[in-house]
């Protein structure tokens, strides 16, 4: 690893795609650890991530990634460099090995010596735990086994700067159990930016969420402060709550709900899950940035 | 067996095949490692037979030299396999890690290759058997829409499965994009030049799509600085066919484009792309337009 994580500073970074805009003015510092990204979906996940990952420029603001410049050949370069990158949906040539994929990438990398590389896929590989199936063809993998191979990808040259879009999705509670112990190892002396759909996997793994809605930067602090976000605004109840914004019923047989809890309600302790809701309710309630 | 000239050990005395080896023996053959002789030594022709003694002199191998030949097992297990074009590639003296992504291009799948050979192959056998009729300027519009079709396909985020980690990638993307245009240019051009042998023409008419097929690709390639590059590629195939209808001449079975006037065209054309597609290169440094955005919906909807 070429140095400890990779601060990140994105200032009011905007995008537009045909003149929709998909990020307006987006603005945040990432440093070491692992820093989830939520949000609902086509609030500019994906689009901020390729924006960091040098994959897209964005139309204004400024971007600082590890001290360079994406916006120069140089600093793209450079940042390129000591990134790691798992797309949101990771193409593979199918008729590859794990193997052969991995070599691949490693030229991308601008690995060229051919024994450096194979100890490097071996590294890599050994890392998600594929190394007895490295010369299993892709299309025979499973969809599990297939983002192991893309985690795989994305750390060879043991990067500073991770940024995975969604990589425990389709992955079964064992396997995401996996990856949520390879993500929190990368992320010792790492920066990771890792965007989710997944609560549970932010409050397993981060010291630092932000979440993204609609283009912009709602909430930026720590999973425990989301969670605070619904303080006093979770209530179990028997019956399903008219007054109630969302509620569920729990395995328990009771109903969760978020929003304003009428009088003596059994009011609960909220969950990250919880704030994030209410959040997002209040966005677009108000329509405004919190 | 033949022992090393270097060998710190005395050649053991040679064994009788039907006793197990000594600890010294099986030492020294360990240590002494060089080819099998033929025919076989007593020793060996022992060990050969003899599954305890193979055992036993396993366990005189040091490990360093048994880490070693495994390694070299490895190394051969590991090798990442090579298609025909990769290899070829090596074999002409492209570096493995420049030939390897060249390579990766639908264009030079045996599919495809089969595909564009047949259609070649009609196009020519049509217009032999029409032959004055308009067959050759069918001949002339698809030689070089195959090698653009191939060069649409070799890059950019629709049949590119691995475009989005590439472009993220140190690597030159440019650089990239040449060596599959060259790939993929080399290869179709081969299969044109050998369908153009079935055409009824002879002598430099025969290959008068040669410098079309060139403009057009660079032209794509040129064109994709500005759009997505299979899009560039219908816009230039559209082009291309538009102009061979407006140049065919009927009654020769001839185009304007095999004239001299007409070559220098294409020349021209391809000229021009060329010094466009080398002024716009840092184009190809960000993505082309991947899936448009969804538009704001929220997955959360309350009550």
């Amino acid at each position: 690893m070429s140095d400890l994580g990779t601060p990140v500073r994105a200032q009011d970074v905007t995008l537009a795609y045909r003149g929709r805009p998909a990020l307006a003015g987006v603005s945040f510092e990432l440093g070491p650890g692992v820093t989830g990204l939520l949000g609902p979906n086509g609030a500019g996940k994906t689009t901020l991530l390729r924006v960091l990952a040098t994959a897209i420029a964005p139309s204004s603001g400024s971007l600082s990634i590890g001290g360079e410049d994406p916006a120069s050949a140089h600093g793209r370069l450079s940042i390129r460099r000591r990134l790691g990158y798992l797309p949101q949906d990771p193409g593979f040539h199918l008729n590859f090995s794990a193997f052969d994929f991995i070599d691949y990438i490693a030229i991308l990398k601008e690995i060229t010596d051919r024994s450096r590389r194979r100890a490097e896929a071996l590294r890599v590989l050994e890392a998600v735990g594929l190394a007895d199936h490295r010369s299993k063809r892709i299309k025979t993998l499973s969809g599990g086994m297939r983002q192991r191979v893309a985690l795989a990808a994305a750390i060879v040259g043991d990067p500073a700067l991770l940024i995975l879009d969604e990589p425990t999705v389709g992955l079964d509670p064992e396997q995401r159990l996996r990856f949520r112990e390879l993500i929190a190892n990368l992320g010792e002396g790492r920066t990771v930016l890792l965007s989710t759909h997944q609560t549970e996997d932010v409050s397993a793994l981060c010291r630092r969420v932000i979440v993204l809605d609609r283009g912009r930067v709602k909430f930026d602090g720590e999973p425990a402060a989301l969670a605070t976000v619904a303080q006093g605004r979770v209530w179990s109840s028997a019956e399903r709550d008219s007054h109630a914004l969302a509620g569920w019923r729990t395995g328990l047989g009771t109903f969760r709900n978020i929003g304003t809890p009428p009088h003596a309600a059994d009011v609960l302790e909220p969950t990250l899950e919880d704030g994030y809701l209410m959040l997002l309710d209040a966005t677009a309630a108000h329509g405004t940035t919190a | 067996m033949q022992p090393h000239a270097s060998s710190p050990l005395p050649r053991p005395p040679a064994a009788d095949p039907s006793q197990h080896l000594t600890n010294l023996q099986l030492g020294a053959f360990a240590a002494e490692g060089g080819p099998v002789s033929e025919p076989p030594t007593a020793q060996e022709a022992h060990l050969r037979s003899c599954t305890e003694c193979r055992s036993a002199l396993a366990e005189h191998v040091g490990p360093s030299r048994l880490a070693a030949n495994w390694s070299k097992i490895e190394n051969v297990l590991d090798e990442p396999s090579r298609g025909l074009f990769e290899r070829s590639a090596v074999r002409l003296g492209v570096p493995e890690h420049i030939a390897r992504p060249a390579v990766a291009s639908p264009a030079l799948r045996r599919s495809w290759l089969a595909g564009a050979t047949l259609i070649l192959l009609l196009a020519a056998i049509a217009a032999r058997l029409t032959h004055g009729s308009g067959g050759s300027s069918l001949f002339l519009a698809a030689a070089p829409l195959v090698s653009l079709a191939g060069v649409a396909v070799s890059y950019g985020p629709a049949f590119d499965p691995t475009y989005e980690l590439t472009i993220t990638a140190p690597v030159n993307g440019f650089r990239l994009l040449l060596f599959r245009t060259l790939a993929v240019l080399v290869t179709s051009t081969a299969i044109a030049g050998l369908s153009s042998l079935v055409l009824p023409e002879q002598g430099p008419a025969m290959f008068g799509w040669l410098l079309p097929s060139l403009a057009l690709d660079l032209a794509a390639l040129g064109l994709s600085t500005r759009v997505e590059p299979v899009r560039a590629g219908w816009i230039t195939g559209a082009g291309w066919i538009v102009c061979v209808l407006l140049t065919a001449r009927p009654a020769t079975d001839s185009s304007l484009v095999l004239s001299p006037a007409g070559q220098s065209a294409a020349a021209a054309v391809a000229g021009c792309a060329a010094v466009l597609l080398v002024l716009r290169r840092p184009a190809f440094e960000h993505a082309h337009d991947f899936r448009e955005p969804r538009p704001h919906r929220r997955t959360i909807r309350f009550p």
